[in-house]
């Protein structure tokens, strides 16, 4: 029997003991697991917001938001700085109008209805006139130049854009076509190669498209330079959005094209619009760090303790090993052996209760602070419920972001989780028996001797 | 051949240090068998600690044939310890979750001279020779009479053939019938094996049947026959 051996059986001398060390290092080291799985969750959702929203920027007029507010619209000219900024690595631009029925043979593939009459109302422009027949009235199609037609999550607010025929037309087109919302080529029994006017030119329909909801289905798109061209508002914009290379540069890029535009433009990110919920994501991200680091020091603490108590109590027996020959190495390797193994036991047992209380534990994390977010959520949830004319036109970067739920942050156990486990549990383990070693170190063979 | 000259250990006491060993001299030739006899207190243990290495002397050497222990280095005693030293204790001191196999085999390990069959089997002669037989070398020592403890701790005393062996009151946890069982045991292996026995007792029974005694009075040895 070597010295390993030796070590393993040790650990298994008394039952109980060995039972108690084994569940109460398990229990540390099942926490400090959960913990790091917590931790890794967290830490995914933040690198997945931040990816997914977190290196945009959104430009719009100074006041003007869709068909809302006031102010002037921004040009190619003001914006062509943008593109030279070493940390921008795309932009998209846009011009946004509606057309009425005096620019347009068309009808809108939707009804007023009574949020729109609401809104109308409201709007002041029928202010006054009590006799306006609401019935008789033509609601506005929206349009858009872009150079994106397919990104309606940016050109329109939402959706995802599914050609239903034709074809998309290249971003920097000039002809006059058009890409027609399947509710306008519904509505006007518009098919691919049909035509319509538009501000008094004659536009073919190059493909039709759907975006699965109803907003985004009654708009048509056209290149950009098509619209500034036909609607006569050459070199204009009504709003742009710029990709940055990294989440990180998103502030420092947001503050130089602020600075740039000065008071004509509305600079937004939406790091800037997510930064609650990034800081609740930091904060369990940091309590689930802290937890991890005082489990682990909890674990390595009981260890320690359990083993000084074992050398305690084995002194006579450390003294009979060194009286017939033992080494202060091969003593303390023993000890070493049965600290890891019971460590690694520990470990098991920390593994098995990380991996089922890894979920409930990032959940109930998660949860208390989605108490403290769901508020400032809700908020923007608001700011974009926009009226009929209100919600598109310009470019909106965080459409769907913020609809989704904060708790909605799975946690999963890889096998780097249990491999961390088991290699902080031999850590752990070693770390201990080397402050144990001292203390075998100074027990003197001569302690045989002592009569008890 | 044992050489003792001027060993001295002095302990920190409540008022003055204790001189627990206190100059002490003597010789004892390869095969002798003697016995060191004094009160409780008197420095016995500490004598037998200093000549097994396992402490360490103020003053005064220890030689061993012809090597001085006390200027060994820790691994040179740790060596010495295993292989020309071998202790039987009063309280018999086997390795508890061992059984009576494993603790001679043990020793052997230690001295790292014989391999794992070779080890196995000499311990097999050795519990043989000492009359633990049969299922009772697998028996750890809890299950173990105190005589046949004491013959487990002989057996492994005298497993890598040491030149010394020092028995700390080997008979004081025993009835006087297996006290003298073990004692007729050290004494034909002092015969047979050539090796050198120094028993501490303070059993004058004992002490009148080895071939040389000593009295140990507060930490002074002299010689009584």
């Amino acid at each position: 029997m070597n010295v390993i051996n030796r070590g393993v059986r040790n650990a298994f001398r008394n039952s109980v003991r060995t039972l108690a060390i084994t569940v109460i290092i398990g229990l540390s080291l099942g926490l400090a697991l959960a913990m790091l799985v917590a931790h890794q969750a967290v830490g995914r959702k933040i690198d997945s917001v931040q990816a997914d929203v977190g290196n945009t920027i959104t430009i719009s007029p100074a006041g003007f938001r869709g068909f809302t507010g006031t102010g002037n619209p921004l040009t190619t000219a003001q914006l062509a700085f943008i593109n030279k900024l070493p940390q921008v690595t795309a932009t998209e631009e846009s011009l946004s109008d509606r057309l009425t029925s005096s620019d347009t043979n068309l009808k809108s593939g939707i009804s007023l209805g009574r949020l729109g009459r609401r809104f109308l109302s409201n709007s002041g422009s029928f202010s006054g006139n009590s006799n306006f027949n609401f019935a008789n009235f033509t609601p506005p199609i929206r349009v858009i130049g872009t150079t994106a037609p397919t990104d309606l999550a940016n050109t329109t607010g939402g959706g995802t854009f599914k050609l239903v025929s034709g074809t998309v037309f290249s971003s920097g087109s000039d002809a006059n076509v058009a890409l027609v919302g399947s509710s306008i080529a519904s509505k006007n029994n518009l098919k691919v190669g049909s035509t319509f006017t538009a501000y008094s030119s004659t536009i073919t329909v190059q493909g039709i498209f759907s975006s699965g909801n109803t907003f985004s289905n009654n708009i048509i798109i056209f290149p950009l330079a098509t619209e500034q061209r036909i609607s006569n508002s050459p070199n204009e914009l009504t709003g742009a959005i710029v990709y940055v290379s990294s989440a990180s540069d998103v502030n420092s890029v947001t503050s130089l094209i602020t600075k740039q535009l000065g008071s004509a433009a509305d600079v937004t990110n939406s790091a800037q619009q997510n930064q609650n919920y990034i800081s609740s994501l930091n904060g369990i991200q940091t309590v689930s760090l802290y937890s991890l680091i005082g489990a682990a020091i909890a674990a390595a603490i009981i260890i320690l303790l359990a083993m000084i108590m074992i050398v305690r109590e084995r002194r006579r027996e450390i003294g009979v090993l060194k009286a017939i020959g033992a080494t202060n190495l091969k003593v303390t390797t023993q000890f070493m052996v049965e600290a890891v193994t019971l460590t690694v036991l520990g470990g098991i047992v920390g593994v098995i209760i990380g991996v089922f209380a890894g979920s409930p534990i990032t959940n109930t994390l998660v949860s208390s602070a989605n108490s403290t977010s769901s508020s400032t959520i809700a908020g923007f949830g608001v700011r974009r419920r926009g009226g009929f004319f209100g919600g598109g036109g310009v470019i909106q970067r965080h459409g769907g972001f913020f609809s989704r739920n904060i708790s909605n942050i799975h946690a999963v156990v890889g096998w780097d989780v249990l491999i961390y486990g088991i290699i902080a549990a031999v850590l752990i383990a070693i770390i201990a028996s080397f402050a144990v070693s001292f203390i075998i170190s100074k027990i003197r063979p001569a302690e045989v001797m002592r009569v008890e | 051949m044992l050489e003792v000259e001027g060993l001295t250990k002095t302990f920190p006491g409540g008022s003055q240090p204790v001189k627990a060993v206190d100059n002490v001299s003597l010789k004892v030739k390869d095969g002798q068998f003697v016995s060191i006899i004094g009160k409780s207190g008197s420095g016995k243990s500490t004598l037998l600690s200093l000549l097994g290495a396992l402490d360490k002397p103020d003053s005064g050497s220890v030689k061993v044939d012809g090597q001085d222990i006390s200027v060994l280095s820790q691994a040179d005693l740790a060596k010495y310890r295993s292989r020309k030293i071998g202790f039987v204790f009063q309280s018999y001191n086997l390795i508890p979750n061992l059984n009576a196999l494993e603790n001679v085999m043990l020793a052997m390990e230690l001295a790292k001279e014989l391999s794992k069959p070779e080890r196995k089997e000499r311990a097999r002669q050795l519990l043989n020779q000492v009359g633990v037989e049969g299922d009772r070398q697998q028996r750890k020592p809890g299950k173990l009479s105190g005589g046949e403890q004491q013959r487990v701790a002989i057996a492994r005393a005298i497993a890598n053939k040491p030149k010394l062996i020092l028995a700390d009151e080997p008979t004081g946890n025993l009835d006087s019938q297996t006290g003298k069982m073990i004692f007729d045991l050290l004494h034909n292996l002092a015969k047979s094996e050539n090796t050198t026995i120094l028993v501490v007792t303070h059993d004058l029974l004992i002490a009148g049947k080895t071939e040389s005694t000593f009295k140990l009075v507060d930490g002074k040895l002299t010689k009584e026959n």
